[in-house]
């Protein structure tokens, strides 16, 4: 640091408007404390009307969405398991949820199959849309599930009125997974103040989408932002009128101080957060050779395929893959072998066929041919199989 | 062996770099910004070397150029601790003359201090983090697996860049219009160690996280107290999205946005010296930054335009030869641009002007609503408001704000007015286009919102 320079402290940067202007400034700064104030109370206050979503008899299930095998559904709840390699997925019948529904949404479920002192981590998606489209948002979250039913909280992100179907999905379980119920309860203000500081803490996990946003937790249906920005405005407005009213000298330093508190309660909820996520992934990548790294994060069908391909094919040779989802098997193939190997988008032209998960795929085993859909046959033998949807192909020449 | 082959790798270049970027310095040198100027400069030279080499030999030539850096750099430092050395010779002479003491550095407030240990704490903890990612957790990110490191590995794998459009790993396979510039930088480590290995690949990414933090820290230090310098350097290093993106390496926007904020940097630092090499570094780091990805010429065509039309007096007063000289430097990075970056995806973009009203909301809740920025857009209206107005708010003032207004708008007109409506509606690209602009617009808002806040008590440097 130079003599010239000094801190801004050190500096004292102080304002002290007259007149007019401090009229005006003294009206801004008692409206944004105010306003700040209010906006800060609005999600603890005020009373709501309970809806429940009790899974204990088949007729519950009337128009609602099972993506899994259905165990049992009784009292106790809906047992479902994995179905293929779909996601663990109960979405509700299209829903008329009473408009004075509250915005916090428990899901109580369990893990029957545990052992009943463990517990497991699992990631949940609360899934939910606003009108009748295949595709559904989500909110994500990692809770400790055990054998015992426990309650898993999500903000709404939309009022309930406007929610046209909510879902609950775990993509980290196959299960057998136990769901009681889904609701909207009615919650005192304390508990929704716990609720709040729980949300705040609560892990958003830095999946693929992460590079491109972060939604940030949803805390009483709000994002950060929303009690970020009212807590600096009814902070500053607070010192302002103050300063103003005794007459004091409004220090600019004090004021740049309240703003970088929120940025620090901000950044240390992110940073709590991805310390986590790295702690576990940590945990799961610790200690393991690259290529078992690799089958971890990319699944051990894709895994085995990229094995399969370097063992059966020699270099320069190319491959095309089926499946369902037409951007992330192939996309991780390609990026697995090349450049040794070459991935083409025209099954019908490659050396080697991937199949992943392909519904409009057909192999006829007879006849030793394959074809997509309504395509013309071709000649294809079986070069090695991982299930009856996972499987290797070599086509032969016509 | 490896290791040291990695540790070179990543070494020389940045000496390299920080060697040219010192020597264009004026008598005000900031260790800070050489080291983080210098690994960008250094990975522009990589980048520049390795696309020469493969375009004209066929192989990487990787170990050769690696020499041919060391050797740069050496005889860069070289000049460098003799310069020092003779420079301290005649302090100390001097000194002894006239038997003046040094001047002491004013103490710091105990409040300034916590807060500077908490924000140390931060980036400690932040920088901690990234490297157990780094070195644990495999890439996994959709266009980093699928475009950029896609290209550095077929480039590793092959020590060649195919230029037969038939092949389908024409310029590194993927997509070919998406530039090479980045994945370049990737492929470097890979070549020098003679292996593929995504850790090796991806240490680019940390480097420029790390430099985008000592380049604002430093290069503020022109204007105002080292205090502030950190305190900006903190929130751009703090943004989440920004760490994402060094967490999960593999995308080119962060190398996008270190560069662009280079540039800026060293645009108003002429505007502040009137030496003509700060501006040549700012042609330099504004080619790097425009050769990163298809929109870049565009945001940084952009950002050049918007500073220079504010600094049309540093322009007049320019002597005819430098007048010539800077047009010069303009012509050559234009043609060097060209050459590099394919920029039809964005003029059939600018072509197809439609407006796309339903994308406010989605720019609403990508800036305003969720957690990638913070609440910094809130923060960057009421600054932008007060830089506008206060009297304090000195320095770089009308650059600051034509930046903020040109690179956000041409962002949101991005969304608003072409086909990427598609991908604001679905959520993909709006954080990351903005992340591109943020850096440079908040370091040049620091200049002016910092100089107000301390009360204008500092001249700027020349």
């Amino acid at each position: 640091m130079s003599s010239e320079q000094t801190t801004p402290e050190a500096a004292g940067a102080e304002v002290s408007p007259r007149g007019a202007q401090r009229g005006a400034i003294l009206l801004i700064s008692v409206a944004a404390a105010l306003g700040g104030c209010a906006l800060l109370l609005v999600p603890l206050l005020g009373s709501s009307e309970p809806w429940q979503w009790r899974l204990d008899n088949r007729a519950a299930l009337v128009d609602a969405t099972v993506n899994a095998d259905l165990l049992s559904i009784d009292e106790a709840g809906i047992r479902l398991t994995q179905k293929g390699s779909r996601h663990l997925s109960l979405i509700t019948p299209p829903l008329e949820l009473p408009s004075g529904a509250g915005r916090i949404l428990t899901i109580e479920a369990s893990l029957p199959d545990v052992t009943a002192t463990s517990t497991r981590r699992a990631q949940v998606k609360l899934l939910w849309q606003t009108e009748d489209v295949p595709e559904f948002k989500f909110e994500s979250a990692i809770v400790e599930l055990s054998a015992e039913p426990r309650s898993i909280e999500f903000s709404l992100p939309r009022p309930a009125p406007e929610i046209h179907r909510i879902g609950v999905q775990f993509p980290s379980l196959s299960g057998p997974v136990l769901i009681r119920s889904i609701g909207l309860p009615a919650l005192s203000a304390g508990s929704r103040f716990g609720l709040a500081l729980r949300e705040l803490v609560g892990r958003e996990p830095i999946g693929n989408h992460g590079i491109n946003f972060l939604t940030g937790p949803l805390i009483l249906g709000h994002g950060l932002n929303y009690y970020l920005v009212s807590s600096v405005a009814a902070c500053l407005g607070v010192y302002l009128s103050a300063m103003l009213l005794r007459r004091r000298r409004i220090r600019v330093g004090v004021m740049a101080g309240v703003v970088l508190s929120a940025w620090l309660v901000a950044d240390a909820q992110f940073t709590w957060s991805m310390l986590r996520q790295s702690s576990d992934e940590a945990a799961t990548f610790g200690g393991r050779g690259a290529a078992e790294r690799v089958a971890i994060a990319y699944g051990e069908q894709l895994t085995w395929a990229a094995e399969q391909l370097k063992a059966s094919s020699s270099e320069g040779q190319t491959f095309a893959v089926v499946s369902d989802d037409p951007f992330g098997p192939a996309h991780r193939l390609a990026y697995l072998l090349a450049p040794q190997r070459i991935r083409m988008d025209a099954y019908a032209d490659a050396a080697f066929i991937v199949v992943i998960h392909g519904r409009s795929a057909v192999y006829d085993e007879v006849d030793r041919r394959f074809r997509v859909g309504a395509d013309d046959w071709i000649g294809a033998d079986v070069v090695s199989l991982f299930s009856p949807d996972v499987y290797l192909l070599r086509r032969r020449a016509p | 062996m490896t290791a040291g082959w990695i540790f070179a790798s990543l070494v020389v270049p940045w000496a390299a770099g920080a060697g040219l970027v010192y020597h264009a310095s004026d008598r005000y040198r900031s260790w800070l910004l050489t080291a983080g100027a210098g690994w960008l400069a250094g990975q522009m030279m990589v980048s520049l070397l390795l696309g020469a080499a493969l375009f004209l030999t066929g192989s990487s030539q990787a170990r050769y150029l690696l020499v041919g850096l060391a050797v740069l750099g050496g005889v860069l430092w070289w000049r460098i601790v003799v310069n020092t050395l003779r420079r301290r010779e005649q302090a100390r002479r001097l000194s002894d003359g006239d038997g003046t003491d040094k001047p002491r550095s004013p103490s710091l407030h105990p409040a300034c201090g916590v807060l500077l240990a908490v924000i140390a704490a931060s980036l400690t903890l932040k920088l901690g983090t990234l490297m157990v990612s780094h070195a644990l957790s495999p890439i996994r990110s959709d266009d980093a697996i699928s475009i950029w490191l896609f290209k550095a590995k077929v480039v590793a794998g092959l020590d060649t860049l195919i230029v037969d459009e038939a092949d389908p790993y024409y310029l590194g396979g993927s997509n070919p219009r998406y530039p090479l510039a980045v994945p370049l930088m990737a492929a470097w480590t890979p070549l020098v160690t003679g292996h593929w290995d995504e850790q090796q690949a991806t240490w680019p990414w940390l480097g420029f996280y790390v430099s985008l933090i000592l380049l604002v820290a430093g290069g503020l230090r022109r204007w105002l107290t080292p205090s502030t310098g950190w305190v900006v350097a903190y929130i751009v290093a703090s943004l989440p999205l920004m760490v994402v993106h060094a967490y999960r390496p593999g995308y080119a926007d962060l190398p996008m946005a270190a560069l662009l904020a280079a540039t800026v940097l060293y645009l108003l630092t002429w505007r502040t010296t009137h030496l003509f090499r700060h501006l040549a570094l700012a042609a330099l780091f504004a080619v790097g930054a425009a050769c990163t990805k298809r929109e870049a010429p565009l945001i940084v065509g952009a950002a050049v335009f918007v500073i220079l039309m504010a600094s049309w007096r540093n322009l007049v007063a320019l002597e005819t030869r430098l007048r010539v000289a800077l047009l010069g430097l303009m012509v050559v990075s234009v043609i060097l641009v060209s050459a590099v970056v394919n920029v039809a995806d964005v003029s059939d973009s600018v072509r197809s002007f439609t407006y796309n009203a339903e994308v406010w909301s989605s720019l609403g809740r990508h800036l305003l609503a969720w957690s990638s920025f913070g609440f910094l857009f809130y923060g960057l209206a009421v600054a932008g408001l007060l830089v506008l107005c206060h009297p304090m708010a000195v320095g770089h003032r009308w650059p600051a704000l034509l930046l903020l207004l040109s690179l956000f708008a041409l962002d949101a007109c991005a969304f608003l007015f072409t086909p990427q409506a598609r991908f604001a509606l679905n959520d993909q690209t709006p954080s990351r286009l903005f992340l591109q602009s943020i850096p440079a617009v908040i370091l040049a808002l620091a200049i002016p919102f910092g100089a107000m806040l301390e009360n204008g008590s500092h001249p700027p440097r020349r």
